[in-house]
C-alpha cells in the first residue's frame, strides 16, 4: 500500500468532492496566475490555435527572432525585439517550454492549454455547465471575430504566425478544445451566473473598437481569476450546507449567492486603515466566509464517505476503502486516498481534509490569486480582506454595470449575482443577520455599509466610471 | 447700482440682515434680489436670464437643475420678474420652485408637470434624482439625455435645439466667476458694511472710519476683484462650490471679524485666507500665504517705516491700510501675524497693479490646470501626459503629440511596469478641449460649464474628464509602486482614453509599435515599423 507521508496531498480531498467543488486548491495554491486562467478559459472557449509554440520560440530563442527582422541586423536589435515581444506578450508567464507558458492573449492562434493553473480554469469551466459553456463559446467567438488588438499588434502577430511556414493550417483555430470535460454537465448555480456575466461582457465588448477590446479581455482575465475564487467559496458553502448528499439538491439550486457568501468588500482605497470599521468588518467577513467554505469541504467529504460506508454491504472498513477509492478516482490518487482512509478509520474522516487541504492551504489560494486579480489584500502578511483595487473595480463595472445604471442598482446587482456586499442595497435578511452578528459591538453595520456605498461611489466618480449629478444621484458611464 | 438705491438706507439695512441671516433667495425682497443678482453673460453677450426669458416667450419650457443652494430658485424668480415686467407679453407660465414638493409620488409630480404643460410653458427647478424616474421621463422626454450630454461635454445637436425644453444645469455654472467680482463691487453691499460698522465698530463710530471700511477701497483698484476671483478659483478647484458657499464667503469677507486689537481681523484681505469659512480654509491651504516672499520691503514694514515703503511701492502705498502699530514693538507671535497681515495686503495690491511678484506659493502648482482649462493649452497638457509616463521633466523639447503608452500587464503586481507599449501617436491638433454646457440649446462656447474634457475631434467616445486629480498626478509624477495606490484611478482614466483614441483612426502612424523602458537612469524609447509584407524594422532607438 502506498504511504502518503506527511506532505499535504489536496488530491485526496479533490478526488472525492471535486465533482461538486471543482475549484479547490491543488498542491501549489500560490502558482495559478491571471494569465493562466484567461489563456485556458479562452482555449476551452475557442479551441487551441496552432502558433503558440512558434510565439514562445520567437520570444525565447534569439535565432528564431532573427527571422523577423532584416538580414544583417545587429545582435542588439535582436535583443531589443525580444524586449518588445516581452512587453506585448509576456505577463511573466512565458517560459522556455511552450506547453507551460501562457502568453498574453492577442490572437486566437496563440492559444493552447497550460496546466500551470492547477486545474482552476477547468474547474471554473466545469462549474459553468454545458449551457454556460456554450454561452461563453458563442460570445468569445463573436468577440474575437472582429479583431482584438491594435492594427500594429495584429500585424506583428501575423508575421510570427507566418514563420511557421504552413500557411494552409493557419486558418485561425482548430475545432478541438483540448481536455474539455463532458458538455452534459449541469455545472453549479454560481458557475452558471459567472458564465453569464463573462459572456455578456464579451458580447457588449464586441461592439467596441478592436483596440479597446484588448481592455475588455484584460478585464475578462481579472474577473475570471476573481470568479475562480468566489466560485470555489460558493460551491464549498452551498454544497457543504445542503441537506442531502451527493446529488445536487433543490435547496442548493436555490442557494442565493448573497445567502451563501454575503462577502463584504472594503470599498475604499485599498488596503484601508485597520482602525476603519469597514476594514474590520471586511476582515471578519473574509474570515467567516473562508471558514464556512473550508468547513463545507470537510463536511461534504465526510458525508460522501460516510454515506457510501452506510450504503455498503461490506462490514470491513479496509476492504470498503479499497472499493470506495476506485469508485471515485484511480492511480496514484486512489492509493493516497485509500492510505488516508484506512489510517484515520471511520471516525476520523473529517480530519483528512484538515490534513490534506488545510484551512491555511485554502487561504493561500485566496490570498495569492486574489492579490493578483486586485481582489484581496494584503499581498504579504496581515489580515486578509476582500477589496476592489482599481483594476478589479473597472472590470466589475464594465461586466456587471450598464450605462446610466444607478450606483445603488449596481451594488444590488453585484450582490444578487455574486454575493458580494458593497453596500446596503439588496442584502437578504440572512446576510443582514450574519453581518450584524459579525459586527458585534465593533460598529453599527447599517451605518458602516452605508459608508461603504458612499466610498464606492466616490471612487467610481474619481476613476471616471460614474457620473454624479449635483444632487448626489450617481449613474454609471459605461464604455458603449 | 443707481444712486437712489445707494441712498436707500432701508435697502442697505435689508442687505445687512441678509448677510447676517440664512442668505437664501426666499429671504430677499424682490428689490434686493434685483440689486444683488449676479448677471451671467453668454458668449454672445446676451445675459443668461434674458436668453431664457426669450425662450419662454418663444414657447419653450425650462428645466433648471442643480444642487440645493446652486441658484435655481434665484434664477427662477429672476425670470418670473422679467416676464411679469413685460406688459407686451401675454403668456401663461407655470412656475414650480421645488419639484419634489409638488407631489407626493413620482406619478403625482409627473401629473403636476403635465397639467402645467397643458396650459403653456413651465419653469421647474429640480434636482436630477427625481427627473430620472420613468414617470417623469415620459412627461419630460429628452431632458435626462440632454442633461447627460451637457455634463459629458458633448456637442449641441439639432435635437437639443429643437426640444420643447431648455435644460439649464446650474451645477455647471462657474460659481466664482463673475460672482465674486460683482458682489465685491456691489454698492448696496458696501452700504451694508458701513451700516454694520455704524452699529458695532467703536473706531468707526468715533473716527468715521476703521480698517474694515478703509480696506474696502482696495477693492476699487482696477483688476483687484478679478485677481481675488482668480485666487478663489485656484484655491477651490478641487471641490464643488455652490452659490450658497459663495454668499457665505462674501458675507464673511465683508462683515466677519473685528477691527479691535493690534491685528484687526476685519479687513477683507485678511478674511480671504483667515476668515471663518471653508473657502478661506481652502485658499489658505492651497495658496499658502504664510510663505509669501517679499524680501525688499519686509524690513521697512517691520519698522513701520512708511517713508521707505512709499519709495519702494509708490503706486500702491496710499491704499495700504495701516494697523497703527509697529511690528518691531510687538510680541513675537503678534509681530508674525501683523507682518503676514501686511504681506497679504501688499501681495494683493502689487499683483492687481500688474506686478509679476510676489507669487503665492500654491499658484505654481495650480498653474498647469489654469493654463489648460482657462487658456486652452492642449499642448501643455499633452506634454505633461507624455512626461508622466516617461517619468521625465517637461521641457520645451517634450513632444506635444500624444504618445499612447499603455501597460499591457494582466495581473496586479507590487510595482507598476517599467516597460510600456506605445500604440501610436495622436497629433495634438486632433485633440480639443471642450467644456460641459450650461444650457442644452447652446454650445459650450456660448454657455460654457465648469467641467472640462480632453476629447478627440470627431470621436465622442475618447473623452478624458480633466478633474483636479489628473493635474495633481501629472505634477506629482507617476509613482513606481502600487503600494499606496495613489492616483491609480487617474492611470486608469488615462488608459481608457488612450484605448479609445487608439481605435479612433486618429493615430498618425498605425503601422508602428513603440517601447518605452524606464528601468534605467534615463528612459529608452524604441520604435518599430511593420511595413506590409516585409520584415519588422527598428526605426529609431534612444
Amino acid at each position: 500500500m502506498a504511504r502518503a507521508g506527511s506532505e499535504m496531498q489536496p488530491t485526496v480531498v479533490r478526488s472525492v468532492v471535486g465533482d461538486r467543488m471543482p475549484n479547490l486548491p491543488a498542491r501549489h495554491p500560490a502558482k495559478p496566475a491571471v494569465a493562466h486562467i484567461v489563456n485556458n478559459l479562452l482555449t476551452l472557449s475557442l479551441g487551441p490555435g496552432i502558433a503558440k509554440s512558434e510565439l514562445i520560440a520567437v520570444m525565447r530563442q534569439p535565432e528564431r527572432r532573427q527571422r523577423l527582422i532584416p538580414e544583417g541586423s545587429s545582435q542588439e536589435d535582436v535583443t531589443r525585439l525580444g524586449k518588445l515581444l516581452d512587453v506585448i506578450y509576456n505577463d511573466g508567464k512565458v517560459f522556455g517550454s511552450a506547453s507551460l507558458s501562457s502568453p498574453i492573449f492577442w490572437d486566437p492562434r496563440f492559444l493552447a492549454f497550460d496546466p500551470s493553473d492547477d486545474g482552476l480554469s477547468l474547474g471554473l469551466w466545469t462549474s459553468f455547465g454545458s449551457l454556460g459553456q456554450q454561452e461563453l463559446q458563442e460570445a468569445a467567438t463573436e468577440f474575437v471575430a472582429g479583431g482584438i488588438s491594435a492594427e500594429s499588434i495584429a500585424e506583428l502577430s501575423g508575421r510570427i504566425v507566418d514563420l511557421i511556414g504552413t500557411k494552409d493550417e493557419v486558418v485561425g483555430t482548430t475545432g478541438e478544445r483540448g481536455s474539455e470535460p463532458a458538455r452534459t454537465d449541469e455545472g453549479t448555480p454560481f458557475g452558471r451566473a459567472v458564465a453569464s456575466i463573462l459572456a455578456s461582457g464579451l458580447q457588449r465588448g464586441a461592439s467596441l473598437s478592436p483596440c479597446y477590446r484588448s481592455e475588455i479581455l484584460r478585464q475578462f482575465g481579472v474577473l475570471a481569476g476573481g470568479f475562480a475564487i468566489l466560485t470555489s467559496l460558493y460551491d464549498a458553502i452551498a454544497v457543504g450546507s445542503s441537506a442531502v448528499g451527493v446529488e445536487s439538491s433543490d435547496e442548493e439550486e436555490r442557494k442565493d449567492p448573497d445567502d451563501a457568501l454575503g462577502l463584504v468588500f472594503y470599498t475604499g482605497d485599498p488596503p484601508g486603515d485597520l482602525d476603519d470599521p469597514l476594514v474590520e468588518i471586511s476582515i471578519q467577513s473574509a474570515s467567516d466566509v473562508m471558514h464556512r467554505a473550508h468547513k463545507g469541504v470537510s463536511s461534504y467529504f465526510a458525508r460522501i464517505v460516510q454515506g457510501a460506508w452506510a450504503d455498503s454491504k461490506d462490514p470491513n472498513w479496509d476492504s470498503f476503502c479499497a472499493n470506495f477509492v476506485t469508485s471515485v478516482t484511480s492511480g496514484e490518487s486512489a492509493k493516497l486516498l485509500q492510505s488516508r482512509l484506512t489510517e484515520v478509520g471511520v471516525n476520523g474522516i473529517e480530519g483528512i481534509v484538515e490534513r490534506d487541504l488545510s484551512f491555511n492551504h485554502y487561504r493561500k489560494l485566496v490570498k495569492s490569486l486574489g492579490g493578483r486579480t486586485g481582489m484581496v489584500v494584503p499581498r504579504k502578511s496581515g489580515y486578509l480582506r476582500f477589496v476592489l483595487e482599481t483594476n478589479m473595480l473597472t472590470a466589475l463595472v464594465s461586466y456587471v454595470g450598464r450605462p446610466e445604471m444607478l450606483v445603488q442598482d449596481f451594488v444590488q446587482s453585484v450582490n444578487q449575482r455574486l454575493g458580494i456586499v458593497l453596500g446596503v442595497s439588496g442584502l437578504t435578511p440572512q446576510t443582514w443577520e450574519r453581518l450584524d452578528f459579525l459586527a458585534g459591538d465593533v460598529t453599527d453595520i447599517e451605518n458602516t455599509l452605508e459608508d461603504a456605498e458612499l466610498l464606492l461611489k466616490r471612487r467610481m466618480i474619481q476613476a471616471g466610471l460614474a457620473l454624479e449629478f449635483s444632487d448626489g444621484t450617481t449613474v454609471l458611464r459605461g464604455s458603449e | 447700482m443707481s444712486a437712489n438705491q445707494i441712498a436707500n438706507p432701508q435697502l442697505a439695512t435689508e442687505a445687512l440682515s441678509f448677510l447676517q441671516g440664512t442668505k437664501t433667495s426666499e429671504a430677499q425682497s424682490s428689490q434686493l434680489a434685483d440689486a444683488l443678482y449676479v448677471v451671467r453673460k453668454l458668449g454672445t453677450g446676451e445675459a443668461l436670464d434674458s436668453y431664457l426669458a426669450r425662450k419662454i416667450v418663444e414657447g419653450k419650457s425650462l428645466v433648471l437643475t442643480g444642487s440645493a443652494g446652486g441658484g435655481k430658485t434665484m434664477l427662477l424668480h429672476r425670470i418670473q420678474h422679467m416676464l411679469d415686467a413685460r406688459p407686451d407679453t401675454e403668456i401663461f407660465v407655470t412656475y414650480i420652485e421645488d419639484f419634489v414638493a409638488c407631489g407626493a409620488s413620482d406619478e403625482e409630480r409627473a401629473r403636476t408637470l403635465l397639467s402645467g404643460l397643458e396650459r403653456g410653458p413651465i419653469v421647474v427647478a429640480a434636482n436630477e434624482g427625481p427627473l430620472l424616474t420613468e414617470a417623469v421621463r415620459e412627461v419630460l422626454p429628452g431632458v435626462v439625455g440632454a442633461l447627460r450630454s451637457m455634463q459629458s461635454g458633448d456637442r449641441v445637436t439639432q435635437e437639443d435645439e429643437s426640444m420643447p425644453f431648455v435644460v439649464v444645469d446650474m451645477a455647471a455654472l462657474d460659481p466664482v466667476v463673475p460672482a465674486i467680482s460683482q458682489l465685491l463691487a456691489n454698492d448696496i453691499l458696501r452700504a451694508a458694511v458701513v451700516a454694520h460698522e455704524a452699529q458695532s465698530c467703536h473706531q468707526f463710530v468715533e473716527l468715521g472710519t476703521c480698517p474694515r471700511v478703509e480696506a474696502l477701497q482696495q477693492l476699487d483698484v482696477e483688476g483687484m476683484p478679478e485677481f481675488v476671483e482668480h485666487l478663489v478659483q485656484l484655491g477651490t478647484s478641487a471641490r464643488e462650490v455652490l452659490f450658497r458657499h459663495i454668499w457665505d464667503f462674501v458675507a464673511d469677507l465683508l462683515i466677519g471679524g473685528s477691527c479691535e486689537g493690534p491685528v484687526p481681523t476685519s479687513p477683507w484681505f485678511w478674511r480671504l485666507f483667515y476668515g471663518r469659512r471653508v473657502i478661506a480654509d481652502e485658499l489658505r491651504e492651497a495658496l499658502q500665504p504664510q510663505f509669501l516672499a517679499m524680501p525688499r520691503g519686509l524690513p521697512y514694514l517691520f519698522q513701520a517705516d512708511w517713508i521707505e515703503v512709499d519709495k519702494w511701492q509708490p503706486a500702491i502705498c496710499d491704499l495700504v491700510v495701516d494697523a497703527g502699530v509697529k511690528p518691531a514693538k510687538l510680541q513675537a507671535q503678534e509681530a508674525v501675524q501683523i507682518m503676514r497681515w501686511y504681506k497679504i495686503q501688499f501681495a494683493l495690491l502689487m499683483r492687481s497693479n500688474g506686478q509679476r511678484l510676489p507669487i503665492f506659493p500654491g499658484e505654481e502648482a495650480a498653474s498647469l490646470e489654469r493654463s489648460v482649462t482657462s487658456d486652452g493649452r492642449v499642448d501643455r497638457l499633452t506634454q505633461h501626459m507624455n512626461a508622466y509616463f516617461s517619468r521625465e521633466k517637461v521641457t520645451p523639447r517634450t513632444p506635444t503629440d500624444l504618445t499612447l503608452w499603455v501597460d499591457t500587464a494582466l495581473q496586479r503586481k507590487e510595482e507598476r511596469s517599467k516597460a510600456m507599449l506605445g500604440l501610436g501617436t495622436v497629433p495634438t491638433g486632433s485633440l480639443e478641449l471642450r467644456n460641459s454646457r450650461v444650457v442644452s440649446s447652446l454650445s459650450d462656447r456660448t454657455a460654457p460649464g465648469s467641467r472640462v474634457f480632453l476629447k478627440a475631434k470627431g470621436d465622442s467616445r475618447a473623452s478624458l474628464p480633466l478633474v483636479p486629480r489628473i493635474f495633481e498626478a501629472l505634477i506629482r509624477g507617476r509613482s513606481i509602486s502600487y503600494r499606496d495606490g495613489e492616483f491609480e484611478d487617474v492611470d486608469y482614466s488615462i488608459r481608457d482614453f488612450y484605448l479609445h483614441l487608439c481605435g479612433s483612426n486618429l493615430i498618425s502612424n498605425p503601422d508602428t509599435l513603440r517601447l518605452l523602458d524606464t528601468s534605467g537612469d534615463s528612459p529608452v524609447r524604441l520604435t518599430w515599423r511593420i511595413p506590409e509584407a516585409s520584415h519588422i524594422e527598428l526605426v529609431s532607438g534612444s
